[in-house]
């Protein structure tokens, strides 16, 4: 027997061993353990701002960590930083490749990034002394897409890419610390744990991986999903993880018993997952589908309990500043109604990217249709 | 990278094909070469070793700490809501 069919029968041993090790410990369920506790009510959200000015698909945004300025990226080939209260833009930057992937917001808030199909990470300093947004550092080394990246400080950010790889990076130096390899699909997503020690990313191979940032190991591999892991976050306290997938499925993995806790699926719902988040106590989890709608969880009772979606009926574009005054040149004088249509009617959000602030007071998603909304 | 690995072109994003390909089948191990396969047993090994604590101990704790954290949680404690501050409070809106 050769060496790599050697291997191969050993790699099948030792996850046959590790299936075991999860069963040895698995002695109760989640469902169990709430069968007493009560669903949460219905959650109804409310629209609060809608941010436009972006001019196509919105591809992902990120809250900063003083859960007021957001950034947005779009693939129109702009970063728009937001100030969510005013809906005012901070800084409109135009980026060098139109076909980005993912943003990020450094926790300082001195810096943001992004990337896409050029396989690079972009590093923007908002804060420079002239007051004009400046590319700071250009990573280069994946080999495929970025589709993931987040900052743990100014000087270091994390990256997934379609290569298979993440890496963290020295950004002042422009080179990868650590190249997390393991993954045997494109990286997807990828989420800091809340103690910065450790991240998880999510694949094409249907699996998500829990690294060490310190040794750079893996530390556990989450299987089950039967297709593509798209979207993944950490539960608030770092000792679970969720995860969205293609197969239609959210799941929530327990860290410390090394296992699937519950899946959150419903029979009418037949789309992938594309982005995911959790309310501040972990109780909810939102998350955007392919259908681009935006179901919204409860986590121990794996029951939907509400959505992100403008009600029918109730047009809250009639009270925004822009629809008063087209509501008055249609009636002054005559404007082809589909001009109008096109503003007043149907604004169905449809949710490509999602997130919850920091201090949880709210949900902002990124829709098709080139607007960004805050719900509470 | 390695020339002998297969470029996941079905993966590229959305906006470029209209729909994702069928899932990529997850025994690539039949694709790995020598030094990847060795890699895969080492990291096996080492996540077998990982200390795995037994569900009747950590799902009561991460259900009670959810718990404990639904008063601070706006999405489900309205007192918190209340200072919204999306909403204005009063007739005026401060700039």
């Amino acid at each position: 027997m050769g060496e790599l069919e050697q291997l191969r029968q050993e790699a099948e041993l030792l996850k046959k061993q590790i299936e075991e090790a999860r069963k040895g410990v698995a002695d109760t369920t989640l469902a169990e353990l709430t069968s007493g506790i009560e669903v949460v009510g219905r959650v109804q959200m409310k629209t609060r701002r809608t941010l436009r000015g972006h001019l196509a698909k919105i591809y992902a945004l990120h809250w900063s960590t003083d859960s007021r300025l957001m950034v947005s990226a779009s693939q129109d080939g702009k970063l728009i930083v937001w100030d969510t209260y005013t809906t005012n833009k901070v800084n409109a930057i135009p980026l060098r490749s139109s076909w980005v992937m993912t943003c990020a917001y450094a926790p300082s808030g001195n810096f943001v990034a992004c990337g896409g199909l050029d396989n690079m990470c972009s590093i923007y300093n908002l804060k420079t002394r002239d007051g004009n947004v400046k590319v700071s550092r250009e990573l280069t080394a994946h080999s495929g897409y970025l589709s993931c990246c987040r900052f743990l400080n100014d000087n270091e950010i994390i990256t997934s890419s379609g290569d298979t790889t993440c890496a963290v990076w020295d950004i002042e130096t422009g080179t990868q610390k650590t190249v997390f390899m393991g993954h045997t699909g494109d990286c997807m997503s990828l989420a800091v744990s809340p103690d910065l020690n450790l991240f998880i990313s999510g694949a094409c191979d249907w699996s998500a991986k829990l690294w060490d940032l310190r040794d750079g190991n893996c530390r556990q591999t989450f299987i089950g999903h039967e297709s593509d892991i798209n979207a993944i976050c950490f539960f608030p306290s770092g000792n679970a993880i969720c995860t969205g997938s293609d197969d239609a499925t959210c799941k929530l993995y327990d860290l410390r018993s090394d296992q699937e806790l519950t899946s959150y699926s419903q029979e009418s719902i037949i789309c992938g997952i594309t982005s995911i988040s959790m309310s501040r106590s972990g109780r909810m989890i939102l998350a955007g589908y392919d259908d681009f709608n935006c179901n919204i969880w409860d986590t121990l009772k794996a029951e939907r309990i509400g959505e992100c979606s403008s009600e029918p009926g109730h047009s809250d574009l009639i009270m925004e500043p822009l629809s008063i005054l087209l509501f008055q040149v249609w009636t002054d004088c005559s404007l082809p109604p589909l001009l109008l249509s096109g503003v007043l009617a149907g604004h169905d959000n449809r949710v490509s990217c999602i997130g919850v602030n920091e201090d949880g007071m709210a949900a902002a998603t990124g829709s098709w249709d080139s607007f960004l909304k805050i719900w509470n | 990278m390695d020339s002998g690995r297969i470029t996941q072109v079905s993966h590229y994003p959305l906006f470029l094909c209209c729909s994702k390909e069928l899932p990529l089948d997850p025994t690539v191990m039949d694709e790995m070469d020598l030094p990847q396969m060795k890699k895969e047993v080492e990291s096996l090994k080492y996540q077998l070793a990982f200390k795995r604590e037994k569900s009747s101990k950590t799902v009561p704790d991460l259900v009670k700490w959810i718990e404990e954290g639904v008063p601070d949680d706006p999405f489900l404690n309205p007192e918190l809501m209340k200072a919204n501050p999306w909403v204005e409070k009063g007739k005026c809106t401060i700039l």
